[in-house]
C-alpha cells in the first residue's frame, strides 16, 4: 500500500526516521532547552548574572541559590543561563559563517581548478595544519577577544572543514555523466553549480554543520577556560570553569557545572548530527566515501 | 610512488612557508604600532629607534620575512622578554614534555581505541556493542579541560591519590613523574579513544560486508582466521591514518591541560606568550608545532601508501 | 552405498528480517551424482543463490534459517549441521564461485597466498613446500603462470581474478563446485574461455558441479542436467537435450525459450511472460505460476505433481498429469 508521494509525507518519514532512535529524541530535546534557555534567560534566571553581593560569597547550594554562588556573590544558576547565551551565540554565527566560507571556497576550488584550487587547498592546509585553539589565540592577539572577533576566529579555523568536503563532493560530481549531459545542452556554470552541484552536496553539510557546532562550543570554553575568551564579567561556561577551580573545595558546582552544560549541549548537537547522517545516509555512503 | 612522496613533499614546504609567513606578520596584524605591541607603551624615544631597527621595520616587509625566516631556518628562534632567555632554550626544554605526555596518550588512545571498535564490529548488535557505542558517543563530549578539573576534584582533592600539578623528568624521578601524568594522559586519550573507536567500528563493518570476506567464508576459514587475517588488516589503515591526524588534537589539548597541571610544556608557552605580548615564543611555538603536524601528516600518508600495495606497487 | 553426491529433499529456507518474513525457497527438491554437472536455471529472486548458500551453509547468520527439508552430502546430513563440522566441508568437500571476481580477492594478500590459505586450513598435516607445489600446479591449470604467485589481485585483469577464484575453489580437490554466475561479470569473449575452463577443470578433476545461471545459452554450453527454479521450487528438470529439444516442456521453460530471439524465424515482436513473480512474502499454495500460466484452469489451485514426461525428465505441472483433460 504505497501512500501519496508528497511534500507533506516526505516530511512525515524525514521525521520518523530521524526520531527513530530515541537517543536523538533526547538529543534534540537537550539542544531546545537550552536555546530556550538562552532565549528566556532573563525571565528564568533567578538574579542578575553581574548582581555582586560579597557578603554571600562561595556559599554552597542553598534553595535561595540552588547552584551556589561564586567569589563574587554571583548566583552560580543565573551565570550558567546567562552563559548558554554566549556558547550558543558564539556557536551558531561562527559556524554559519564557517559554513558559507567553506561552501564558497570549496566549490571555487573543485569547479574552477587549477591554480585556484592549489591556492585556496594550501591555504586550506595551512589552517589545519596549525590546532585549532593555537590558531585561535594566535588571532586573538590580533582581532581581540570580543564576542564578534571570537566568532570570526573560531569561523576562521573551522572553515577548511567545510572547503576540503565541498572541494571533494563538487570534484566527484563534476566529472559525473549527468554534468557532462548538461554542458552539452549548454547549460552555464553558475547554472551547473546550483542548479545541481549544490543540491547534491547539501546533506553532508548538514550533518557537518550540526556536529561543527558543538566543537565550535567546546573550542570556545576551552579558550574562555584559558583565560583568553569571552572577557569577564560577561558569563561563559568555560571562563566559570577556570574561576571556580581554585574554589572547588567551597563551592565545587561553581566549577563543575558549567562544564556539565558545555558536555550535554555538545552531546545534544552531536548526537542530532548522528541521526541526520543516519536519515541522510545513502547519499553520504556514495559521495563522502570518495573523499577518502 | 616516489612522485607521491614528492608530490606531498612540495606541497608540505609550500604549506610550511604559508604558516611561517602568517607567524611573523601576527605582530604587525595587531592593530597599533608593532613596537609598542611588543614592547610596551612607556619606552623611550631611544629604545623606539633602537627596536624599530631590531625589529627591521624599514625595510620592505619580504625583506623582513626573508631575513627573519632564514634566522629562523638555521635555528635562531629569537628572544623571550618574559623569560629573558632564548627561545631555542624555552622550546628545548618544553617540547619533549608536551611530546612525552602526547605520544603516551596517543599510545593509550590508540590501543583501547582500536580494541575497543573491533570488539564492538564483530559482536554488532550485541549488548557489548551497545555499551561501547555508548560509552564512545559521551567520551567524544566531554570537555577535556573539565575532564581534568573533575579528575583533580575527585583524585586529588576528595581521595589524595594523585598529584593535582607539576611535572618532574621521568630521569630523574620516574614514579613521581608517573602519578603526575596519569591524569593528564588519561583525560586526553578519554576524549580521543572514543574517535578511533567509532572509525575502527565503522571500518571494520564496512569492510565485514565485502566480498572477499564471502570468499574467505567460503574455504573454510575459522570466523576468527577471518576477522584477523582479512578483515581488520584492511579495516585499519584509514584508523592508522586518523592516528597521524590525532596529533593535532593531542597538541591542541595541551593548552588546557598543561594550564590546569601546572606542566611545563608548550601549551602553557602559549597561553603565557600571549597573555604577556611576548611575540617570539609565539610565533616559534606556532611555526614549530605546524611543522610537527605537517611532517606526522606526512609521514602518515607515507606509511599508509607502503601498507597498501595498490598505492605502493604503482 | 547411494551414487547420488547430493540430495536435497523439500526444502525450505526463511529469511527473517525485520519487516518481514522471506519464503525465498519451499518444497524445493534436486539431487547429483558425483561428478554430475546441473545448470540451475531461472529468474532473479527465484532462490538459486538461496540454495547454494544452503549448501556450503552461507546463509546470512542469525537471518537466514533452514526450516525444513533436508540435504544429504556425500552421505552427510547437513541440515543442522553445527558451524564447526560445515566450516570443514568449505573450501574442502564443497566450493563456491560468486559472481563478481573484481570484489571477491582480499586486495592486500598475495594471490598464492590466497589459493595456499584454503590447502593449508584443510591440510594442516602438510608441509608448506608440498602445499606450495600444489598452489604451482592448480595454478598452471587454470592459466596462470605459478610465477606470478607474488603479484596481487589488482593486478590482473577480471577474467585472471575469476580464474584464481576458480583455482582457490578447487585447489582441495572438492567433490561439488557451485558456481554463481561465474561469467555474467565478465566480458562475452572471456565468457566462453571461462565456460571452458570450468568444463575442462571440472571433468579432470570429476567434481560435480551445479552452474546457476539466468542465461540458457551457458547452459547449452556446459552441463549435462539442468533444473529450472521458479519462485523457490524446481519445476522442471532433465536432461539438457530433453529441455532444450523436447516439445514438452513446462509453461514457464516454454515462456523462457520464445524470449529468446531467433535466427532463423522471422519475428516482429518478443514473447513475454507476462506479470512478475509472485511476492516471496507469501506462501503460495497450489502452483506459483497459476497467475502467469496462460494454461491455468481450477486444478491450478493444488501442488501439481512432479510427472516424468520422458525418461529422467520430469516437470511440476497439471498439464502433464493424467488427472488433467487439457492437453
Amino acid at each position: 500500500m504505497l501512500r501519496k508521494r508528497n511534500k507533506l509525507n516526505d516530511i512525515r518519514i524525514f521525521f520518523r526516521r530521524l526520531f527513530h532512535r530515541k537517543i536523538v529524541i533526547v538529543g534534540m530535546v537537550i539542544v531546545v532547552l537550552f536555546i530556550l534557555a538562552a532565549i528566556f534567560a532573563k525571565a528564568i534566571a533567578p538574579y542578575s548574572p553581574y548582581e555582586v553581593n560579597l557578603k554571600h560569597a562561595l556559599e554552597s547550594s542553598s534553595p535561595s541559590h540552588i547552584l551556589g554562588t561564586d567569589e563574587n556573590g554571583r548566583d552560580v544558576l543565573s551565570r550558567v543561563l546567562y552563559g548558554a547565551r554566549t556558547s550558543l551565540l558564539i556557536g551558531l554565527v561562527a559556524v554559519l559563517f564557517a559554513s558559507m566560507v567553506g561552501i564558497f571556497l570549496g566549490i571555487m576550488a573543485g569547479y574552477v581548478g587549477g591554480v585556484v584550487d592549489v591556492v585556496i587547498s594550501r591555504l586550506m592546509d595551512a589552517i589545519m595544519s596549525i590546532p585549532d585553539i593555537m590558531l585561535a589565540l594566535a588571532l586573538g592577539l590580533v582581532l581581540g577577544n570580543s564576542i564578534p572577533s571570537l566568532m570570526l576566529i573560531l569561523g576562521i579555523s573551522t572553515i577548511p572543514t567545510y572547503a576540503r568536503i565541498m572541494r571533494a563532493q563538487v570534484m566527484s560530481i563534476r566529472n559525473s555523466d549527468f554534468i557532462m549531459a548538461e554542458k552539452i545542452i549548454g547549460a552555464s556554470t553558475w547554472r551547473i553549480t546550483l542548479k545541481h552541484i549544490l543540491p547534491n552536496c547539501i546533506s553532508p553539510m548538514i550533518v557537518l554543520i550540526t556536529q561543527n557546532i558543538g566543537n565550535t562550543i567546546l573550542t570556545e570554553a576551552t579558550l574562555s577556560f584559558v583565560g583568553l575568551g569571552v572577557n569577564p564579567p560577561t558569563p561563559s561556561w568555560g571562563g566559570m570553569v577556570n574561576d571556580g577551580y581554585i574554589y572547588l573545595l567551597s563551592n565545587p558546582v561553581y566549577s563543575l557545572a558549567p562544564g556539565l552544560c558545555v558536555m550535554l549541549l555538545v552531546f545534544g548537537f552531536n548526537v542530532v548530527g548522528d541521526g541526520l547522517r543516519d536519515v541522510l545516509d545513502p547519499r553520504l555512503r556514495g559521495t563522502l566515501a570518495q573523499n577518502k | 610512488m616516489l612522485s607521491y612522496i614528492m608530490r606531498r613533499l612540495a606541497q608540505a614546504i609550500i604549506v610550511f612557508f604559508l604558516v611561517a609567513f602568517f607567524s611573523y606578520n601576527l605582530v604587525f596584524m595587531i592593530p597599533g604600532d608593532p613596537v609598542y605591541a611588543m614592547y610596551g607603551s612607556n619606552i623611550t624615544k631611544e629604545q623606539y629607534q633602537m627596536y624599530y631597527e631590531k625589529l627591521e621595520l624599514d625595510k620592505p616587509l619580504v625583506v623582513r620575512f626573508f631575513n627573519w625566516f632564514t634566522k629562523f631556518l638555521k635555528g635562531d628562534f629569537g628572544y623571550s622578554t618574559k623569560y629573558k632567555m632564548g627561545v631555542n632554550q624555552l622550546i628545548a626544554d618544553r617540547l619533549p614534555i608536551t611530546m612525552h605526555i602526547g605520544i603516551v596518550s596517543l599510545l593509550i588512545t590508540a590501543c583501547f581505541g582500536i580494541s575497543f571498535g573491533i570488539i564492538a564490529a564483530v559482536k554488532r548488535g550485541s549488548f557489548t556493542d551497545s555499551i561501547i557505542t555508548v560509552c564512545a558517543n559521551i567520551g567524544s563530549t566531554v570537555p577535556l579541560f573539565w575532564l581534568g578539573v573533575v579528575g583533580v576534584y575527585f583524585f586529588s582533592i576528595k581521595l589524595g591519590w594523585l598529584p593535582s600539578s607539576g611535572y618532574i623528568s621521568p630521569f630523574i624521578d620516574f614514579k613521581t613523574n608517573l602519578k603526575q601524568i596519569i591524569m593528564p594522559v588519561t583525560a586526553m586519550a578519554f576524549c580521543q579513544v572514543s574517535n578511533i573507536c567509532r572509525l575502527t567500528r565503522s571500518n571494520m563493518l564496512e569492510v565485514i560486508q565485502e566480498d572477499f570476506v564471502r570468499t574467505a567464508r567460503s574455504k573454510g576459514l575459522v570466523e576468527k582466521e577471518v576477522i584477523t587475517k582479512h578483515v581488520i588488516p584492511n579495516a585499519i589503515t584509514p584508523v592508522i591514518t586518523m592516528l597521524g591526524m590525532l596529533f593535532r588534537v593531542v597538541v591542541a589539548g595541551s593548552v588546557a591541560i598543561e594550564k590546569i597541571f601546572n606542566i611545563p610544556g608548550i601549551g602553557q608557552l602559549m597561553i603565557f606568550s600571549i597573555t604577556s605580548k611576548d611575540i617570539d615564543p609565539l610565533q616559534a611555538c606556532i611555526v614549530i608545532i605546524s611543522a610537527t603536524v605537517l611532517t606526522m601528516s606526512l609521514l602518515v600518508d607515507i606509511v599508509y601508501a607502503l601498507i597498501d600495495p595498490r598505492i605502493r606497487l604503482r | 552405498m547411494s551414487d547420488k553426491l547430493l540430495e536435497i529433499k523439500d526444502l525450505s529456507v526463511e529469511y527473517h528480517t525485520e519487516l518481514a518474513k522471506v519464503y525465498a525457497v519451499y518444497g524445493l527438491n534436486l539431487s547429483l551424482r558425483y561428478g554430475e554437472t546441473l545448470g540451475l536455471v531461472g529468474e532473479t529472486g527465484a532462490g538459486k543463490t538461496t540454495t547454494a548458500l544452503s549448501i556450503i551453509k552461507l546463509l546470512p547468520k542469525g537471518i537466514g534459517k533452514i526450516t525444513s527439508g533436508s540435504i544429504i552430502l556425500d552421505g552427510i546430513d547437513i541440515t543442522n549441521l553445527p558451524e564447526d563440522k560445515a566450516r570443514k566441508l568449505r573450501g574442502n568437500v564443497v566450493s563456491m564461485i560468486f559472481q563478481d571476481p573484481m570484489t571477491s580477492l582480499n586486495p592486500i594478500k598475495t594471490v598464492g597466498d590466497q589459493i595456499l590459505e584454503v590447502l593449508k586450513n584443510h591440510n594442516k598435516n602438510k608441509s608448506k613446500s608440498e602445499l606450495e607445489k600444489q598452489v604451482d600446479y592448480m595454478m598452471e591449470l587454470v592459466g596462470i603462470p605459478a610465477i606470478r604467485k607474488k603479484d596481487y589481485p589488482h593486478e590482473f585483469s577480471g577474467g585472471m581474478k575469476q580464474r584464481i577464484v576458480i583455482a582457490m575453489a578447487l585447489v582441495c580437490e572438492p567433490k561439488l563446485i557451485l558456481a554463481d554466475e561465474p561469467t555474467t561479470a565478465l566480458d562475452v569473449t572471456i565468457q566462453a574461455q571461462m565456460l571452458g575452463l570450468i568444463n575442462d577443470l571440472q571433468k579432470r578433476l570429476n567434481t560435480a558441479m551445479i552452474l546457476i545461471t539466468h542465461d540458457l545459452g551457458v547452459v547449452a554450453q556446459t552441463c549435462e542436467k539442468v533444473a529450472v527454479m521458479y519462485a523457490g521450487e524446481i519445476i522442471e528438470y532433465g536432461a539438457a537435450e530433453q529441455i532444450f529439444d523436447s516439445e514438452l516442456l513446462h509453461p514457464y521453460t516454454k515462456g523462457l525459450f520464445n524470449a529468446i530471439p531467433k535466427l532463423d524465424v522471422e519475428t516482429k515482436r518478443l514473447e513475454t511472460i507476462k506479470g512478475l513473480m509472485p511476492d516471496p512474502t507469501i506462501k503460495i499454495e497450489g502452483c506459483r505460476f497459476a497467475e502467469r500460466c496462460k494454461h491455468v484452469t481450477e486444478i491450478c489451485k493444488k501442488t501439481p505433481p512432479l510427472v516424468e514426461v520422458e525418461p529422467s525428465h520430469f516437470i511440476k505441472c497439471f498439464l502433464y498429469s493424467d488427472t488433467n483433460c487439457k492437453k
